[in-house]
């Protein structure tokens, strides 16, 4: 009884993918038999596997135009890309290494997310015992696919490798290439010391010594790593202080909530020099003080 | 000003960076200051709306009931997941067999994803067999803007004196499958209990899940 309506707005959404020259596919909410938005594919960077290896596996979303998918924090609204590894006994998956996001702004709206292709790696780590038989490693994959509209999508792949008896007969994929461009793509750890003062209205996050490597002009972004600590479409306040970089962010939802720390990816826009477009993660614990500490 | 020496440049790169500065900075410019957006524990923002039966529904009427405001669009999967089950609606009817005033506000604009008739909201008040106290239009996006709705669902609790008890997430579990319902931990059941029995909400603020309002 409560199908009709919904039911008749997928049936177009679904026309409507037809129409862009998609896959025929259909756009049941939250079941789609077949991903219309994103193709994905699983890869590894070996092509064998040793006992007692650490290789990348790599979950890529290939994004229709128009579309994205969600970072870690998605931001305003959406929903990250959620994986799940299916291993043989004897492997295990760190969790996801996520690459520096775009920006997307709608409105009074900001997300955090992916267009065109994006890599998620993850790291496996195999154990000193190994079956001889090929390792199949599988993984289940759910992402919210969103235009102005968002669609709910998942899907499977998987990737196989041959097993070795020890790591100096295990090779590289054909995908070095991929695996590579997807690393540059990552945030790097920051070089920089950090602060972090809390108020309650706002944070001043202090990046300490960044000047040396920064051009005075430079336009930077600090994006948080979880929800609801930083108003992700607030304006973000950048004073070059001597060497230093202050940053005042408007706190999020959580602004009652104590805050201990900081956690994001500060990305250096236009006017960075030759950092431009790379990111850094921070990790800046609150001070009363506001003295340096470590990273 | 930048036309004067675009003949020592090539267009596409003085175009490109145009356009590159331009997004960043569009993606720095502030949102309309979040600070004085709701806040828990402070009066919970005023507004006026009008209802799908032309009704008129001021906000400061509402003092001596618990008020409930429901951010909606009935197209939006997330939305979808807590009417196919039923859940949406069986929180309307526990709610509003207490007492509580349940207002569920479609903010989507003319022309976008959710944004319906009057006709049309009574209708899917009916064939889904919903239980607001009301449906408010709100196709200005202005009520949503005053509450910084960001999400459809986004669920509002405010208590009998119009002071903010709850903002977040329907519940615990931000997905579009139904199947979580069940295990997940319904935030604005509990902050309605809490509000009802006088005792402090235990999660005030969450976050909210699903797609972004469609404003104009």
């Amino acid at each position: 009884m409560n199908w009709n309506f919904e039911g008749s707005a997928y049936t177009l959404a679904a026309l409507l993918v037809l129409w862009l020259g998609n896959t025929p596919s259909t756009a049941a909410e939250g079941t789609p038999s077949e991903p219309m938005h994103v193709a994905i594919e699983a890869l590894a960077d070996q092509a064998s596997v040793a006992p007692g290896q650490t290789f990348l596996v790599a979950l890529v979303e290939r994004i229709q135009p128009g579309w994205h998918t969600y970072w870690v924090n998605p931001g305003d609204a959406g929903q990250a890309t959620k994986l799940h590894w299916t291993l043989p006994s004897g492997y295990r998956v760190d969790e996801v290494q996520w690459p520096v996001p775009q920006v997307f702004r709608t409105g009074s709206l900001v997300t955090y997310g992916y267009e065109g292709e994006v890599v998620l790696l993850q790291k496996v780590h195999s154990s000193q015992t190994l079956p001889s038989s090929p390792a199949r490693l599988s993984v289940e994959a759910q992402w919210l696919a969103c235009r102005d509209i968002c669609i709910p999508e998942h899907g499977a792949a998987q990737v196989t490798l041959r097993a070795e008896p020890n790591a100096a007969h295990s090779a590289s994929s054909a995908s070095t290439a991929l695996f590579a461009a997807a690393g540059e793509r990552l945030p790097r750890p920051s070089p920089w010391a950090t602060s972090l003062i809390v108020g309650g209205a706002s944070v001043d996050l202090t990046v300490h010594g960044i000047a040396h490597q920064l051009p005075a002009a430079a336009q930077v972004q600090f994006l948080p790593l979880t929800w609801g600590q930083i108003d992700s479409a607030a304006k973000q306040t950048l004073v070059h202080a001597g060497a230093d970089l202050r940053l005042t962010l408007v706190r999020g939802d959580l602004r009652s909530a104590a805050l201990p720390g900081l956690d994001g990816v500060l990305v250096l826009g236009p006017g960075s020099g030759p950092l431009q477009g790379q990111g850094f993660l921070l990790h800046a614990l609150a001070s009363d003080a506001g003295a340096p500490r470590a990273k | 000003m930048i036309s004067i020496q675009m003949s020592r440049s090539p267009w596409p790169i003085r175009v490109c960076v145009i356009l590159i500065a331009a997004a960043w900075l569009a993606a720095a410019a502030p949102r309309a200051a979040a600070v004085d957006g709701p806040s828990i524990g402070k009066t919970a923002p005023d507004f006026v709306g009008t209802d799908s039966n032309g009704k008129t529904v001021a906000l400061k009427d509402l003092r001596g009931h618990i008020v409930v405001l429901e951010w909606s669009n009935n197209q939006c999967p997330f939305v979808g997941k807590h009417y196919r089950s039923g859940n949406m609606q069986a929180l309307q009817k526990e709610a509003t067999g207490q007492g509580v005033i349940w207002l569920t506000v479609l903010s989507s604009a003319p022309g976008a994803q959710g944004n319906v008739t009057a006709a049309e909201a009574n209708e899917l008040t009916r064939s889904r067999g919903a239980a607001p106290t009301a449906v408010i239009l709100d196709p200005s996006g202005s009520i949503g803007r005053a509450y910084g709705a960001r999400t459809t669902p986004h669920m509002f609790v405010i208590d009998k004196s119009g002071t903010l008890a709850y903002m977040g997430g329907m519940d615990d579990k931000a997905t579009t499958d139904v199947a979580d319902i069940p295990t997940a931990k319904n935030y604005v059941r509990l902050a309605l209990t809490a509000v009802m029995s006088g005792t402090p909400v235990q999660d005030p603020v969450t976050r909210p899940y699903g797609c972004s309002v469609k404003y104009q």
